[in-house]
């Protein structure tokens, strides 16, 4: 009797964490867009890691910001939403689905990136070390 | 002997009073016709009072109209329609009865009283097809207004578009057609070297994407697709309902001629019962005054 009963109640626990985890995912494709792409930039970025560790979480970075820029472009529920992150978003296309647009210019994404931010290789060699 | 005249008599009389009240009701109903105030004979079942909802604006246009035509084909006005339609369909067989009869018969009596019954059923038929018309003008000013509502609410959510909201879905549009472009040239070299596998979003994806393709076909090739309908392709929706517009105020227009047509019938029918009340004899003997006092003089002589 018991036995049942826990089957029941761990059966409904994990129906409401389903319906709890999908709607979540649903509501925000656009913040895990950005999320990924924060944290691949991130390791572009960061010291901490070597060669090895860089091109392993970039792989997998990659193969999701690659979903993630596809979930964010088909969602139609953020068609002509007022939200500030939505405009922003879609103000930049080279900025924001990084990957489809690196891709599409034939650059690296880290290339790309340092591109669309003003980075470029001669304003790199002109910088001059100094104090802050 | 007596009797008989005196039967006769009678009958004349009130075949005269018959007469004179269908000429009166004749001229009550062309006067009635002429005048706008007529519509409280109308019953109160005979009503239709449809909504221009915001399902109905989403509606593609030819379901549109059908939809509203099935919603007028459930209310109370259609009923009374199509009831008084089968009516006038029965006056006119009537009609049509009494005037072969009247042709066919030789007894003159008979047949005055054939006329003054096609009069009466002719008036009948006449009100019947003014009823008629009210419940067809009612029908089409409430179509024409819920158009008109509809458009109006067309409008009002294109208005509603502010130029930031218009400004970005320009830019998501940009964007769609930018990725849908590319995608094909990503997936290559993405996956062309096996570096990346392809996610079981993707994969999933693309199994439903087939599916939908050929869903739109199916939907595109149907008989009873919206495209198949008499509605124009590249017409917009606003265009659609213009058209039906137009077609309900011509509507409306006909239906003035025939309240004008109805009113010379009317007219009509009325100079009929004159006619024919003035083409029987006297009904009422005029007695001669012949109570003179001269008369009876020899009872007071002797």
């Amino acid at each position: 009797m018991t036995k049942i009963y826990l089957r029941n109640l761990s059966l409904i626990v994990s129906f409401i964490t389903a319906i709890v985890c999908s709607s979540a995912a649903h509501a925000g494709t656009l913040e895990n867009m950005e999320r990924e792409r924060a944290i691949l930039i991130e390791t572009y970025l960061s010291f901490d890691l070597n060669e090895k560790q860089r091109s392993q979480r970039l792989a997998i970075s990659k193969k999701r910001l690659t979903d993630l820029e596809r979930l964010v472009l088909r969602d139609k529920s953020l068609l002509g939403s007022n939200r500030g992150m939505v405009r922003s978003a879609f103000n930049n296309y080279d900025l924001s689905f990084l990957l489809h647009a690196s891709l599409e210019k034939n650059r690296t994404v880290f290339e790309h990136w340092l591109q669309e931010i003003g980075v470029s290789s001669s304003s790199l060699m002109k910088a001059r070390l100094g104090r802050r | 002997m007596i009797q008989t005249y005196t039967h006769k008599l009678k009958s004349e009389h009130r075949v005269s009073k018959q007469l004179t009240g269908t000429l009166c009701l004749g001229l009550l109903l062309f006067s009635g016709l002429s005048s706008p105030s007529s519509s409280k004979t109308v019953t109160d079942n005979s009503d239709w009072a449809p909504t221009s909802s915001e399902r109905l604006i989403k509606l593609p246009p030819n379901y549109l109209k059908k939809s509203i035509d099935r919603d007028f084909e459930k209310s109370g006005l259609a009923n009374a329609l199509y009831q008084n339609q089968d009516s006038i369909g029965l006056k006119i067989e009537t009609l049509r009865d009494i005037q072969n009869s009247i042709r066919q018969t030789d007894d003159a009596e008979l047949k005055i009283e054939l006329r003054h019954q096609y009069l009466a059923e002719k008036q009948a038929y006449l009100e019947l097809v003014s009823k008629d018309q009210k419940f067809r003008r009612k029908r089409t000013e409430t179509k024409l207004k819920l158009y008109e509502n509809l458009l109006k609410g067309i409008h009002r959510k294109k208005k509603s578009l502010t130029p930031q909201k218009a400004r970005l879905l320009e830019q998501q549009t940009k964007a769609k057609k930018r990725f849908n472009a590319s995608i094909y040239e990503v997936d290559k070299k993405l996956f062309q070297y096996g570096v990346m596998e392809e996610s079981k979003y993707a994969r999933n994806y693309a199994k439903n994407a087939d599916a939908i393709h050929r869903l739109i076909q199916a939907i595109k090739n149907h008989p009873s697709s919206e495209l198949a309908g008499p509605h124009q392709e590249g017409q917009s929706k606003s265009d659609f309902i213009r058209q039906i517009m137009h077609g309900l105020e011509a509507n409306l227009a006909i239906l003035d001629q025939e309240k004008q047509i109805l009113g010379y019938m009317a007219k009509v029918v009325s100079l009929d019962a004159r006619a024919l009340a003035e083409s029987l004899p006297e009904a009422q003997v005029v007695r001669k005054d012949s109570n003179k006092p001269l008369k009876a003089i020899e009872f007071f002589i002797n």
